[in-house]
């Protein structure tokens, strides 16, 4: 019985040896080749742009005059110079208020008696799923300098102070509110892992509560701290709908509202956004890159590696203090924009003579709604947002799975080559993506530009590190053994993959599938630049009525697309827990 | 001489369930060392974290010195850095962030009470000086080893000297033979520099050397407190001695009994005269417990001598493990030596009666 194992696994071994000999690298070189057709091609092409004298819509796109000057000439420029500062600033002040607040809030959470902190934990999360023009939208409604409803409610009141959001501060607290959670997510699992003895040694050793804080807690969850902010800096640095609500009013140009600017002027300048795309990449690369590194490096937190019992601190009556703290935060972020939006779209006209206006019933109507959808371009961007959504989702899906495998399964030469492109984009701002796959496909007849297929690509491209990462995390948790158990029992690679691998991931699949479309159904950035007419997109539409300055339709638009939203990420995360339920195997 | 330390009836209830720490007390003179031991969850932790005040007793009084720092009676509750104590912490908690130096000056720099004070520099140096990482001192506390860091953490509670020392299953955390080391090591910083010293662990070994008392605790109370030689030659109850090491039971019934001295019936294998701390009346159904070391093979003594025979010999290099079977019960001998002497069959074997410990069988196997 041994004797015959034995002589018979050289030659099974050679015998499944000889097909995989040729496959695997056909198979990583095919990936290698979807991936450099996804990510390197526009980037090339990105690049070649803004190093070009020529125009493409007004030369022609045979016509190349490859010009280092022209690049550089962008990068002197006075207002190239101002969009950077100023997104610089915003961003920068919009981070240090985005700490403030997450920090407060992780330690509110995980270190305090305070009431109803599940509830706190969970709500202060929503911030993240709202778009950044529908929230740029609803703090225009209120905070306008001249009919926002917070400074006709001041007026009321008696108040001679009055806000104004359209300006650099609006911006900066309007990126700080809504992007806390990015910082609370870090610091609140640091604080989380963190060994409670720490603390508690300065406090046998005679140190105070408060110099606790800041000479023990803070220092050790420092790089935490400086992770998130880094994570908060960069996505703000690649919004665009807060800034062209907020600061367009005010003539306050960032990278992002710079480029689109550029690409909207008459005739494009395809080639000088190109350049300033280019920086605006450079500098989320560095700061990317800058983020990973202190993740990487080496993290107090989990000195010990056990678990710990979660060390919370008796506020006594405090405790109603913290828990106030989080109503006003949860109040100012979803509270009062929502409200806004509703009376906006709601209301005829959005001016109130007096305070008892505001209940005058006569005022309301769905005649912003019946606009809205009268115009057939509504109907038409749901649609299409919703095709778009399920392509990507299928699609970058499947091709995420091949790449998690590859990566995490084999061990065939080359893997690391296609881990490296897989994730590169987490580097490209989503406009960056739009104004890149611009470049690649606007000169070519009968190509892609102008179907939705250009947006799902662009979408797939874009979130293809996240949909990796959160696929990785899945495959990790799978043993190899089950795999190898399934080998030995005589199945192939591909049959393994089909009833063991398949299967057990599936919940992990299915996940990174919802994860991707609701991505999908919310991205402006890179859409600015791939719409047509005919393909147009919920969010893009919703920038149009903004700028068409009717705010009663853009405030019933804003909340069809939350609506539609909600009811979407409330169906995607039920379909993603029922297979988690059904794919229990203890 | 005044108590270093003073419990009496602490009692410590957490939300739901029995009592964690149920209505214990003892003492600490100035300058002794007692060790509490018992399996986990026993309460030996919670009672030193109460001591610390990192938890709130409710019910009982600590006093540290002379003075009262937890009476939730009175509602009296010193906060732990007022308390003039020193902790280490299982998982050392040394400050990744901060140098062994830092790490050690920490205490004397917060200190609201700092008698000394001025040469926060000298008093480091002559603790790093004590714990052996002299050499260390300007090292990230990252760079050490497991053993480094606890001497790191041991350094940081002692270099204030604080009245009380408290040390919760300080080893627990590193390999076996270095906590071999750092036990013996750790005996002689703590009485070099006259500590007095509360410590917890689960491991009797480290109880036996460390203490100069032991406390064994169970279920929240405090079962014996005595010298080692004490709790291993004359344990309380069944519970302490098992948990010492006594794993031998054998059944049987009270014939006869006089002050500490009982006389028990074994059923087929005889009669056997054995101590007992317990107030056992004839007729009692009795448990003699004793110890693997304590059982002479091939001995045919005075008194307790039986006749059984080996069923099974397991050899273990430095000593050698028999199953003994003696009038239908099992016995365990441990014999040392790298020789095994004994064949299976036929055995003299003698239990001497100090060392046979009978007590009330209450029908539960104590673990």
């Amino acid at each position: 019985m041994t004797a015959t194992s034995a002589e018979a696994l050289p030659a099974a071994r050679q015998m499944t040896q000889a097909p995989r000999r040729w496959g695997a690298p056909l198979w990583v070189g095919a990936l290698l080749i979807v991936l450099a057709f996804l990510v390197i091609y526009p980037l090339l092409m990105l690049m070649f742009g803004a190093l070009s004298d020529s125009n493409p819509i007004v030369d022609g796109f045979g016509a190349f005059r490859p010009s280092a000057k022209h690049f550089f000439d962008v990068l002197a420029n006075e207002n190239v110079h101002l969009a950077f500062f100023n997104a610089l600033a915003a961003c920068g002040g919009g981070t240090i208020l985005a700490v403030v607040i997450g920090l407060a809030f992780s330690w509110i959470v995980v270190r305090t008696n305070t009431p109803f902190k599940g509830f706190i934990a969970g709500a202060s999360m929503i911030p993240l799923f709202v778009p950044p023009l529908v929230a740029g939208v609803a703090w225009g409604i209120l905070g306008s300098p001249k009919t926002g409803l917070l400074n006709t409610a001041l007026k009321w009141v008696g108040i001679d102070f009055r806000f104004n959001f359209y300006s650099m501060s609006g911006l900066i607290i309007v990126f700080g509110i809504y992007y806390a959670p990015y910082v609370y997510m870090f610091t609140a699992s640091a604080l989380r892992n963190m060994d409670p003895s720490l603390e508690e040694a300065s406090e046998v050793s005679g140190a105070s509560a408060f110099t606790t804080i800041f000479t023990i807690t803070f220092p050790l969850i420092a790089p935490a701290i400086l992770a998130g902010s880094l994570l908060s800096f960069v996505v703000m640095l690649g919004i665009y709908g807060v800034p062209a609500a907020l600061g367009a009013p005010a003539n306050i140009n960032v990278l992002t509202t710079y480029i689109f600017k550029l690409t909207a002027w008459s005739p494009p300048l395809y080639n000088t956004a190109a350049a300033v795309a280019i920086l605006l990449m450079v500098v989320t690369a560095i700061l990317v890159w800058a983020q990973q590194k202190v993740l990487s490096g080496k993290s107090y937190a989990t000195v010990a590696g056990k678990a710990f019992r979660p060390r919370s601190l008796n506020l006594g009556p405090w405790r109603w203090f913290t828990f106030a703290l989080a109503l006003v935060y949860l109040f100012v972020v979803v509270v009062l924009p929502t409200l806004a939006l509703v009376i906006a779209a709601f209301r005829k006209f959005l001016f109130f003579k007096d305070f008892n206006a505001l209940f005058d019933w006569n005022q309301y109507s769905w005649v912003h709604f019946n606009s809205v959808f009268d115009n057939p371009l509504t109907m038409l961007s749901i649609w299409n947002t919703l095709k778009v959504g399920v392509i990507t989702a299928v699609a970058g899906g499947a091709l995420a799975f091949a790449i998690g495998y590859t990566v995490n399964r084999t061990t065939v030469s080359g893997r690391r080559s296609i881990d490296l492109l897989a994730t590169l984009p987490v580097a490209i701002p989503g406009l960056v993506v739009g104004v890149a796959y611009l470049w690649a496909w606007i000169g070519l007849p009968g190509g892609l530009y102008g179907t939705i297929w250009i947006l799902a690509l662009a979408f797939v491209a874009r979130f293809m590190p996240d949909t990796v990462k959160a696929l990785s995390t899945s495959f990790l948790q799978i043993h190899k053994e089950l795999e190898e158990a399934a080998w030995i029992c005589g199945r192939g690679l591909l049959g393994t993959i089909r009833t063991v691998v398949l299967p057990l991931a599936k919940p992990g699949v299915v996940a990174s599938m919802t994860l991707l479309f609701v991505l999908a159904i919310r991205e402006l950035g890179s859409s600015l630049f791939l719409y047509t007419s005919d393909t147009t997109v919920m969010a893009v539409l919703l920038l149009d009525y903004y700028e068409g300055g009717n705010t009663g339709k853009t405030a019933a638009f804003s909340l069809v697309q939350t609506a539609i939203l909600g009811v979407l990420l409330g169906l995607t995360t039920w379909i993603s827990r029922e297979t988690t339920q059904n794919t229990r195997f203890n | 001489m005044s108590s270093a330390l003073l419990i009496e009836d602490l009692v410590k209830q957490f939300a739901t369930g029995k009592p964690a720490v149920d209505g214990v007390s003892f003492d600490v003179p100035a300058g002794e060392i007692v060790v509490l031991l018992g399996p986990s969850g026993c309460g030996k932790t919670t009672t030193l974290r109460c001591v610390a005040g990192l938890e709130h007793p409710t019910g009982g009084r600590i006093s540290i010195g002379d003075r009262v720092v937890s009476e939730p009676e009175r509602g009296l509750l010193v906060s732990p850095r007022e308390r003039d104590i020193g902790m280490v912490f299982q998982s050392y908690a040394v400050w990744p962030h901060m140098t062994v130096r830092q790490n050690v000056a920490y205490p004397l720099k917060h200190r609201r009470r700092n008698g000394v004070g001025s040469n926060i520099n000298a008093q480091v140096n002559e603790t790093l000086e004590l714990v052996g990482l002299a050499d260390y001192a300007e090292r990230p506390v990252t760079s050490l080893s497991g053993g480094q860091m606890q001497r790191v953490a041991l350094a940081r509670s002692l270099v204030y000297r604080p009245q009380l020392l408290l040390l919760d299953e300080p080893l627990s955390n590193l390999d076996a033979k270095l906590r071999i080391r750092l036990r013996d090591e750790l005996r002689r910083i703590l009485k070099q520099t006259g500590m007095t010293g509360l410590y917890v662990t689960h491991d009797q070994s480290e109880a036996v050397v460390l203490g100069d008392r032991i406390g064994v605790m169970k279920d929240g109370k405090l079962l014996q407190m005595a010298p080692p030689a004490e709790i291993y030659n004359r344990p309380a109850d069944s519970f302490v001695a098992n948990f010492t090491g006594a794993s031998n039971i054998l059944l049987g019934k009270v014939l006869a009994r006089s002050g500490d001295k009982a006389t028990i019936d074994l059923g087929a294998a005889g009669r056997i005269e054995a101590w007992t701390p317990q107030p056992l009346a004839v007729g009692d159904k009795a448990r003699v417990a004793l110890r693997a070391e304590n059982v002479r093979l091939g001995e045919k003594g005075p008194a307790n001598a039986f006749s059984g025979r080996v069923v099974e010999r397991r050899y273990q290099g430095m000593q050698t493990v028999y199953d003994v079977e003696l009038g239908g019960q099992r016995l365990e001998a441990l014999e040392l030596g790298t020789a095994a002497r004994h064949n299976d069959g036929e055995v003299a074997v003698t239990l001497p009666p100090d060392t046979c410990w009978a007590y009330r069988d209450e029908g539960v196997i104590a673990d």
